[in-house]
């Protein structure tokens, strides 16, 4: 009962979040509606039973990408005016990317559908697997090893990288600061 | 996600006499944990403010709020429990109570520390007229306030206040914490755009660029315990720090090794930032941004921000005490505690908790009227240059630590089925545990004093410049 209220409101969520991001004109207004739709599919993660997952949507996504959407948001130009000219090239440009996308995500729920269908009634999972942090850090360093290290390494140099250009508008090493 | 917690649990099931539906579980979370939450926290957070300016009054050689006593308050107490008769019969009562000696007295201690103060201060607030700019967004602006409030009280949800009250057991929980204070940037920054003010604008591009930044070391300050316990779960992590005896002290996780003491320091520190309080308030400076993204807001929305300030206060200490100072088990042996029913245990580990908490609250407050502000330029290099390297080795040195500890044994912490208990050292190990690092760090000390003749030049270069 509750449950498939929260479910519903998840989705509504998700749903009205992605059509408002694509459909306002207000480019801060469409990223703060776009976090709405990540925030509404961290809830459907939480249906699935995906915990860890659901909380690293909200970090990555909201905490991050949202965030540096916004900060790029604010930094680009007639922010306040707001009004966004809609030229054809991009509407259609933005339809074929649209409708490319769904394509794929039909076509992966058309997969995941036949993958329940095959498994026994009554089995509602999507896909059974565990979404426990142990689990996770197994496949982690198990099967996807190097992608996950690669990402690893991508952001240690990330990291490092800032700091050395922050480093490089100090002033020369000899003059050291008196006092 | 196990449920509501043992409360909630019980009272559901109290009130359904049976298998509780969810009209009875949403009663009794009402009941456990919202009502209790705004009938706690707000009036926490208002005597903080209390607090705060007392403090403030006395690092600063002034007096701070003197007049207003709980005289008010109570009157209003006796107003409402005495409705039933004429006025002028409720002020007689009201007159003799207040004339009996020691609530005389009582009431004159309470004027003098001005604890009436944020009554006094919370009408005044309520009181105000709502302003919402004529070039402000409105939804935006107005959804703000809120938004922020949510992102400093959700993480209490995972926050265990004893051995039976957590809101939301989960595995995942030190994630969600981090996760959902995230929110408060979104807010932060809603609020600066929303106000369609430059000063807003400004405060809340300072704001979230300092939030983001020490989202990092908080992060991995965090990822450190979770790789020392072996858990996410906040609860399991308070478990792992039992330690049987009487001093019951040595087991919490900051004296475990000088890497999750180190770690504490960072947390603790960006935890400052985090809430924005002084030296990292340059996103709401008041001589240059005429007080940063909350310029444009009065009244209640305001005293959102402001409530959501001082929860913040409170969530930090909470999750520092839960991180690294045993979370809500007493310093002085923990047998005696557990064994009492749950009426009497449930208090007591909240207090404890409560102690803890309000100490990092009074250590900020003492932080803030001590430190000048730090410039922008500082406070992110503080970040990436201090805090996140600093984070980057302990954490380093604590998998090394790990790794030298080997065998860890499976027990039982604390009733739960630790995932993996902290490592079960020989009291050797733990000197070693600390020794080792520390003689390390010594040794690189001294030779680059040796190679420079003074301390690495970068140590100097970090603190700032010239000062």
């Amino acid at each position: 009962m509750i449950e498939t209220f929260l479910f519903v409101v998840s989705s509504l969520l998700a749903i009205a979040g992605a059509i408002g991001a694509a459909l306002v004109r207000n480019l801060f207004h469409a990223s703060l509606l776009l976090g709405l739709c990540l925030l509404g599919i961290a809830g459907l993660y939480l249906f699935l039973e995906q915990h860890w997952l659901a909380c690293v949507q909200v970090v990555v996504y909201i905490g991050g990408i949202l965030v540096l959407i916004l900060f790029a948001t604010l930094f680009s130009a007639d922010v306040m005016g707001a009004v966004q000219r809609r030229s054809p090239a991009l509407l259609a440009a933005g339809g074929l990317a649209a409708v490319l996308a769904s394509a794929v995500v039909v076509r992966l729920a058309l997969a995941g559908r036949s993958a329940a269908d095959a498994r026994p009634a009554g089995d509602m999972r999507p896909d059974a697997f565990e979404g426990d942090t142990f689990t996770v850090g197994d496949l982690l360093m198990g099967d996807w090893f190097v992608p996950f290290f690669a990402a690893g390494l991508l952001l240690t140099v990330a990291l490092v990288g800032s700091v050395v250009i922050v480093q490089r508008f100090r002033r020369p090493a000899g003059e050291v600061a008196d006092a | 996600m196990n449920g509501f917690g043992y409360a909630v649990d019980a009272l559901a099931a109290w009130l359904a006499g049976g298998e509780p539906g969810w009209i009875a579980l949403t009663i009794a979370v009402l009941a456990v944990w919202v009502v209790p939450i705004l009938l706690l926290v707000f009036p926490i957070a208002a005597l903080g403010q209390i607090l705060e300016r007392k403090i403030a009054a006395a690092i600063q050689r002034r007096v701070g709020p003197s007049s207003a006593g709980l005289d008010g308050p109570l009157r209003f107490g006796f107003r409402v429990l005495l409705f039933f008769l004429p006025r002028a019969r409720q002020d007689r009562i009201f007159a003799a109570f207040c004339n009996l000696r020691p609530v005389r007295s009582l009431l004159l201690v309470s004027r003098r520390l001005g604890l009436g103060q944020f009554v006094a201060d919370g009408i005044k607030m309520l009181g105000k007229e709502d302003i919402v700019p004529t070039g402000a967004d409105g939804i935006v602006f107005r959804l703000a306030p809120y938004l922020a409030l949510a992102g400093a009280f959700l993480p209490f949800c995972v926050v265990p206040f004893g051995q039976h009250l957590v809101m939301l057991e989960t595995e995942v929980a030190a994630l969600f914490a981090i996760a959902v204070s995230g929110i408060v940037v979104v807010a932060l920054k809603m609020a600066g755009w929303g106000s369609g003010s430059k000063w807003s604008l400004l405060g809340g591009m300072r704001a979230v660029a300092q939030l983001v930044s020490y989202e990092v070391p908080i992060g991995l300050a965090v990822g450190g315990v979770v790789l020392w316990c072996g858990t996410m779960d906040l609860h399991a992590i308070v478990g792992q720090q039992y330690e049987p005896g009487v001093f019951s002290l040595l087991g919490w996780n900051v004296v475990q090794s000088p890497f999750l003491a180190t770690l504490a320091a960072v947390f603790f520190i960006a935890g400052l930032a985090e809430c924005q309080r002084s030296p990292f308030d340059m996103a709401e400076a008041e001589s240059e941004l005429v007080s940063g993204f909350n310029t444009e807001y009065s009244g209640l929305r305001w005293g959102l921000f402001a409530m959501a300030e001082y929860t913040e206060m409170l969530l930090i200490g909470a999750l520092l005490a839960t991180l690294f100072f045993g979370g809500y088990q007493s310093p002085i042996g923990e047998e005696w505690i557990v064994g009492l029913p749950v009426w009497l245990e449930v208090p007591i580990h909240g207090a404890i908790l409560g102690v803890k908490v309000v100490t990092v609250f009074l250590v900020m407050m003492w932080i803030r009227w001590t430190l000048p502000r730090f410039r922008v330029d500082q406070v992110m290099r503080l970040s990436w240059l201090v805090l996140v390297p600093m984070c980057l080795v302990s954490m380093f040195g604590l998998a090394v630590t790990l790794l030298a500890a080997g065998g860890t044994h499976a027990g039982e912490a604390f009733g739960r089925v630790a995932s993996r208990p902290r490592p079960d050292l020989h009291w050797l190990g733990h000197l070693a545990a600390w020794a080792v690092p520390v003689a390390i760090g010594a040794c690189l000390v001294v030779m680059a004093k040796k190679k420079h003749g003074q301390v690495h030049p970068a140590l100097q270069r970090l603190t700032g410049g010239r000062s």
